[in-house]
């Protein structure tokens, strides 16, 4: 088995929310994201999908260091983050990048391209300049633009040559993980397949592992080795990506992947609808935050919070139903099928 | 063989588009303002304040009973009103920048730290700013004229106390933008200092607001200059402000109409030309504009 490279374990971050004015005092918090743990191995791309406002975003910010987790730990290649020495640090940095969604808000537009690629490189390597714009123009040449590009600024590119460029950014330091938050939602269909393969063969060729966000399914099937469904600050489900689309166990994962559009659309299958609403992240239900929505939940269900069971290897899954609930789902998109 | 010769079209692109939309007149108003100040005493026929009692209210040389050694013709005092209205435009050109440099300087010292930092700092900082904009600075100048007699560092502080709340708030506006993008959050990913990230991505991101804000602000503290000056607080007489001299003739608009006409349309031509070309660099320098 190949080397864990991240391991986040049971992460949390609540926002307090505050009240009054120049006093300001903590009435309660969002719980933005409440005990998240994974593993991302080398070469490895895990998907974390859910809905808008389940804490994707916030687990990302959280590994890219850009928030504090309110609790639990991140470990690097089997290292506490909390326990670096400053100079480990600084690796660490060195070893996570990430691309954004937006391409437009990603790219300083004062600055020409080959500073946008080579700033990572100015900071944290103490190089000639000479060698830092060699080295950025090897990068362009490598997301497929060309080297004389580096002396255009951003706004002369398109949306997907400017993800070329985030891309190229990312890789400067060569480093063993990306982040990648919604990388190709914003881009025109007809662009997203191109970065998606891209992406790819930059992971195959250099090992990268990658923290996919999407809430793109069909993205998340094309891109990834394994999926972890989020929904409210929680992963209900984590599998395989074949064993995830063709055996969704989690009545949550089940009603996301059956209000994915087919890709025959003449296939029947039906479509689970969820009732109400995504409750509040500052009152979350008791028990299983899924119940109220369920249309399995026991009484069970509204007093204990399921732990996450290994059902089978490698898919674990957070539903005190799970074993009575493995009735055989049916594979609803086959495998071979591709964006 | 084929040698290949890049032409860098999108850069000779950049260059060409815009000087065909530049706003010419009100560019060379203003360099004709600059070369004038610079050099007043070359262009100026006479002296700014040599008084001629005997040649009193002359009218301009056009008008009849005019003469040629006075162009725009003598006030009150026989003064010769083109030289004043020359050297008039070193006295704004110098009280105007000295002004908005320290007073721009100033302000965005404060909304630098307010917006990026935000929090306690911003609050506390943004407090002081609304207070110094609740300031009535025209009295304020009376007050100081008044005790401390006029002179051209009242004028000066009085127009750093109108102008820096103004680059205050609008640059941590800006501030507070610009840190939302996610450039922002990439370079703290990469590892770049506050210094460098405040340096590097927000300040030249700011560039385009500060010329479009100062290119307004310039034409502001020329009229507050002025109104200072016609109230009598700002520029000491007898130094030919534009201000006092529209203040001369206020009395006289009906007999000797050209007293304050020729420092008056100084004044509006100086201010609109600073306001077309504000506007103009408003279109011209945001990136998203640009590359229609």
């Amino acid at each position: 088995m190949t080397e864990v490279l991240l391991e986040a374990q049971s992460l949390k971050k609540h926002f307090p929310v505050t009240a009054g004015f120049i006093l300001a005092r903590t009435v309660s918090s969002i719980k933005a994201v409440d005990g998240v743990s994974f593993i991302i191995r080398q070469g490895e791309t895990l998907s974390l999908v859910g809905e808008s406002g389940c804490g994707k975003t916030t687990t990302a910010k959280m590994i890219l260091l850009l928030e504090d987790p309110t609790m639990g730990s991140i470990l690097f290649r089997g290292k506490d983050l909390q326990r670096l020495t400053p100079a480990e640090m600084k690796e660490y940095r060195a070893s996570v990048q990430a691309v954004f969604q937006d391409p437009w808000s990603s790219l300083n537009p004062r600055l020409r391209v080959g500073s946008i690629i080579g700033e990572p490189l100015v900071v944290n390597r103490a190089l000639p300049s000479k060698a830092i714009q060699e080295q950025v123009r090897e990068l362009l040449l490598q997301v497929g633009l060309r080297p004389d590009h580096d002396d255009l600024y951003p706004h002369e590119f398109s949306g997907g040559q400017r993800q070329r460029i985030a891309i190229a950014r990312a890789l400067s330091l060569k480093p063993a993980l990306i982040v990648l938050d919604e990388p190709v939602s914003a881009l025109d269909v007809s662009i997203r397949a191109q970065i998606m393969n891209l992406l790819k063969d930059l992971q195959h060729q250099y090992g990268l592992g990658y923290l996919l966000i999407a809430h793109n399914l069909a993205t998340v099937r094309y891109m990834s080795h394994r999926v972890a469904v989020m929904y409210l600050g929680k992963i209900v489900e984590t599998a395989q990506t074949k064993q995830l689309f063709s055996h969704p166990q989690h009545p949550y994962t089940r009603a996301l992947i059956s209000a994915a559009l087919r890709s025959r659309p003449d296939t029947q299958d039906e479509e689970i609808v969820l009732p109400g609403e995504v409750p509040s992240p500052l009152d979350p239900p008791p028990g299983c935050s899924f119940h109220p929505r369920c249309s399995n939940a026991l009484p069970l269900c509204s007093k204990t919070t399921p732990v996450p069971r290994e059902q089978e290897r490698g898919h674990w899954v957070a539903c005190h139903l799970a074993e009575t609930l493995t009735v055989a789902t049916r594979a609803t998109i086959s495998a071979e099928e591709r964006p | 063989m084929q040698i290949a010769i890049r032409v860098p079209a999108a850069r000779v692109k950049r260059l060409v588009v815009p000087l065909r939309q530049v706003p010419v007149l009100p560019l060379a108003i203003l360099l004709l303002l600059v070369l004038t100040a610079l050099l007043a005493p070359v262009l100026a026929p006479g002296s700014p304040t040599e008084q001629n009692l005997g040649k009193r209210l002359l009218p301009p040389a056009w008008v009849g009973g005019g003469s040629w050694d006075y162009p725009l013709g003598t006030d009150l005092f026989g003064r010769d009103i083109l030289s004043r209205v020359i050297y008039g435009a070193r006295i704004s050109l110098m009280i105007s920048m000295t002004a908005i440099g320290v007073g721009g300087l100033f302000g965005i010292l404060v909304a630098l730290p307010a917006g990026y930092l935000g929090g306690r700092v911003d609050m506390l900082l943004m407090r002081a700013v609304d207070v110094a904009l609740s300031i009535p600075t025209i009295l304020i100048g009376i007050v100081l004229a008044v005790t401390l007699g006029p002179s051209y560092e009242a004028v000066i502080s009085v127009i750093v106390l109108f102008v820096w709340p103004r680059y205050a708030r609008q640059v941590r506006g800006e501030t507070l933008a610009i840190k939302q993008r996610d450039f922002i959050a990439l370079a703290k990913i990469a590892g770049s200092s506050r210094a460098r990230i405040l340096i590097v991505h927000i300040f030249p991101n700011l560039v385009p607001t500060l010329l479009v804000l100062s290119s307004l602000q310039v034409g502001a503290a020329i009229i507050m200059e002025a109104t200072l000056s016609f109230l009598g607080v700002g520029i000491p007489p007898p130094a030919p402000a534009w201000g006092v001299m529209v203040a001369d003739g206020k009395d006289l608009v009906v007999s000797a109409w050209w007293v304050s006409l020729f420092p008056g349309i100084a004044i509006l031509l100086t201010v609109l030309s600073l306001n077309l070309l504000g506007d103009w660099l408003r279109d011209r320098l945001d990136p998203k504009l640009r590359q229609v």
